[in-house]
């Protein structure tokens, strides 16, 4: 696994390109700090311990102090321009490579080449090994091997403290460090490779992203359509419902104006009932006056056959009398003249009797007539009470159909009520789920 | 930004190659030998408090050169195991030291050096009587005072560690029969008018010491 090619149109490579160039950048600053720190470093040792140059009682900058500042410096700069013009790009990490070498090769320098300070070039190379670029490690290495090579010839003991020059010593350092950059650049090929297994999981998560973000775009078109769907059929359902609710409100109007006409015939059939059931009673009343009248009628008839008896009576008696009375005026016409007096009485007798006959008559002949318009008034009475007990009877029927009206007009106006609650109630559900309804549109 | 980067590369090169280059002069380049005297004059002796019953290993110390702590510790190294000579070290001593004269630095060399062994050295006398330029400077006089070693002990400047120069004035203190040697010495220079010196005045020197060098 190398560093990632620049030029590319595999889409997981650009990424790894572009994660890698922004991870070096990253090591960049870190790298332009180290070397500063380094150079800074040197330079404060240099000051520390040899910080000047004496002649007698002449002083000046120890040349040490003027190498660090060049060296160190003039690297420390330079990184810095590198970072800040080119970041993450490969030329910046290798003038990187250059420059941590330069500075561990400085303090080697100035440590008299003492064995501890070549630990710096180890660090180092580990540091560079942050920037996963194979590449980047050779360079470090050949940096390093340069320096060593050219001062082991002109200055072993610059390198390794002496001036004997031990062709295995060269190795050995040469080996430790071959050894290094090779697991460093083993090292690196694994992460480039993991830095790549991740981009093509990047890759292929932000596609399935992508894919995502597109299905719930869709989706979200679809829900808004079938919103707009479903807001058109529920302003539908609550024109509807508006409807259906003025319809309600309607057929309670009109509900109410049917409870009142049935109230109205209720009362009317209350009335009516009422009327009747005075008719009745007067009826019966007339019917008993009637049969009443017909008792008395009978009575009277009777009364009149009573008086024709006692007329007759009466006529008999006259009669008699009568005969009396002209035995009477016969006896006393025998008498004489003491029959005078009572031929007088006689007569009056006679003529009393008579009057008697004829008042007899009279009466008899108006009891007859009191009979006979009795037996008419009887018939008539009759034929009314028959005509009242049939009236009775209409009256009775008009009475049942009145109270079956009456009865029906209570059961209509309960169910009217039924309903008027029925409508009610369907009303304010109607108004509840209208609401409902337009809650859910919005 | 192509161009930019290149004057940016060159530039940095140049100041990498600068650094190098004055590293690697301050290190090879040589402090003047000096001309140590071949024998070492009854005066100059006194001078030194030296008895001659022994022989005198002798050092230019310049309290404030860097490089001394280097050539101290290749002086401890050399005379470890070998009889001990007279060690006498002058010490640089200005009468009138600058301001960025370090006395905490004259102390701490005193401190190092045996009891009796440092010779304060007032504005360098001693050490241009003897011929000796350069700090870190050694001589190693027989106790006839014959002149047998001439040179540093460092590979380079404040280098310290194993060199052929530490070896060889090992050898010669183990050796009495050792011929004389002379090398290179590095440090910085006892008076201001000193320069680095290398060349000729070394072979010159070498071989008016020792002609069998030749």
């Amino acid at each position: 696994m190398t560093a990632p090619a620049a030029t590319t149109n595999d889409p997981v490579s650009t990424r790894l390109l572009a994660d890698h160039r922004d991870f070096c950048a990253t090591v960049d600053r870190g790298m332009a700090w180290l070397v500063a720190i380094e150079a800074a470093v040197a330079l404060l040792l240099a000051w520390l311990y040899t910080p000047n140059a004496w002649a007698g009682t002449t002083v000046s900058p120890h040349t040490h102090v003027l190498a660090a500042l060049l060296v160190g410096g003039g690297s420390a700069a330079a990184l810095a321009w590198f970072t800040r013009t080119q970041p993450g790009q490969p030329l910046t990490r290798h003038v990187a490579a250059v420059a941590v070498m330069l500075l561990s090769a400085l303090f080697i320098h100035v440590g008299g080449g003492r064995i501890e300070v070549h630990f710096a070039v180890f660090v180092s190379l580990a540091f560079l090994a942050a920037y996963r670029d194979w590449q980047v490690m050779l360079t470090g290495m050949v940096t390093i091997a340069v320096d060593h090579l050219g001062r082991g010839l002109l200055l072993p003991r610059s390198v390794f403290g002496t001036d004997t020059v031990d062709v295995l010593r060269v190795l050995e350092h040469a080996g430790y460090v071959v050894l290094e950059v090779s697991v460093l650049v083993l090292v690196c090929r694994m992460a480039m490779a993991e830095m790549r297994r991740v981009a093509q999981l990047v890759h292929d998560t932000d596609r399935a992203k992508s894919e995502i973000e597109a299905s719930r775009q869709e989706l979200t078109e679809r829900v808004e359509a079938a919103r707009a769907e479903a807001a058109a059929t529920v302003r539908g359902i609550v024109d509807g419902f508006r409807g259906i609710g003025a319809s309600i409100t309607g057929n309670v109007e009109r509900t109410k104006q049917l409870e009142a006409i049935g109230k109205e015939n209720q009362q009317h059939a209350q009335e009516g009932s009422e009327v009747l059931q005075q008719t009745v009673r007067r009826f019966q009343e007339l019917a008993a006056a009637v049969q009443a009248s017909q008792k008395d009628i009978q009575a009277l008839v009777e009364a009149g056959g009573q008086i024709a008896q006692v007329t007759n009576m009466i006529s008999s008696v006259a009669f008699q009398t009568n005969l009396l009375a002209l035995n009477a005026a016969v006896e006393a016409a025998r008498a004489g003249d003491h029959g005078k007096g009572f031929a007088v009485v006689a007569e009056e007798v006679r003529g009393l009797s008579a009057r008697s006959s004829e008042a007899a008559q009279q009466i008899e002949a108006f009891a007859r007539n009191v009979q006979q318009r009795g037996a008419e008034l009887a018939a008539a009475t009759a034929k009314a009470n028959e005509e009242a007990q049939k009236g009775l009877q209409l009256i009775d029927g008009a009475d049942a159909s009145i109270r079956a009206i009456q009865t029906s007009a209570t059961t209509l106006g309960e169910a009217v009520a039924g309903a008027l609650h029925a409508n009610a109630q369907l009303l304010d559900q109607s108004q509840q789920l209208q609401s409902d309804v337009q809650a859910l549109a919005q | 930004m192509r161009r930019s980067a290149a004057a940016v590369l060159a530039a940095w090169a140049t100041l990498v190659a600068a650094g190098q280059a004055l590293l690697l002069e301050h290190s090879t380049a040589a402090g003047d030998p000096g001309h140590p005297p071949a024998v070492l004059s009854r005066e100059l002796a006194q001078a030194l408090r030296w008895d001659q019953t022994q022989p005198l290993l002798l050092l230019a110390a310049h309290p404030q050169c860097p490089c001394l702590p280097a050539t101290l510790a290749e002086l401890q190294r050399a005379l470890a195991g070998a009889a001990p000579p007279a060690l006498r070290v002058l010490v640089h001593t200005p009468s009138s030291p600058p301001p960025a004269w370090d006395s905490g630095g004259d102390a701490e060399l005193r401190r190092r050096l045996p009891a009796g062994a440092a010779i304060d050295d007032r504005d360098g006398a001693l050490a241009t009587a003897l011929g000796l330029r350069t700090s870190g400077h050694v001589l190693l006089f027989a106790a006839d005072g014959r002149l047998r070693f001439t040179g540093g002990v460092t590979a380079g400047r404040g280098h310290e560690g194993d060199n052929r120069a530490g070896r060889t004035l090992a050898a010669m203190l183990g050796d009495a029969g050792k011929p004389q040697a002379s090398t290179a010495v590095f440090g910085c220079p006892l008076q201001a008018d000193s320069s680095p010196h290398d060349g000729p005045c070394c072979h010159d020197e070498r071989s008016r010491l020792d002609p069998t060098a030749r």
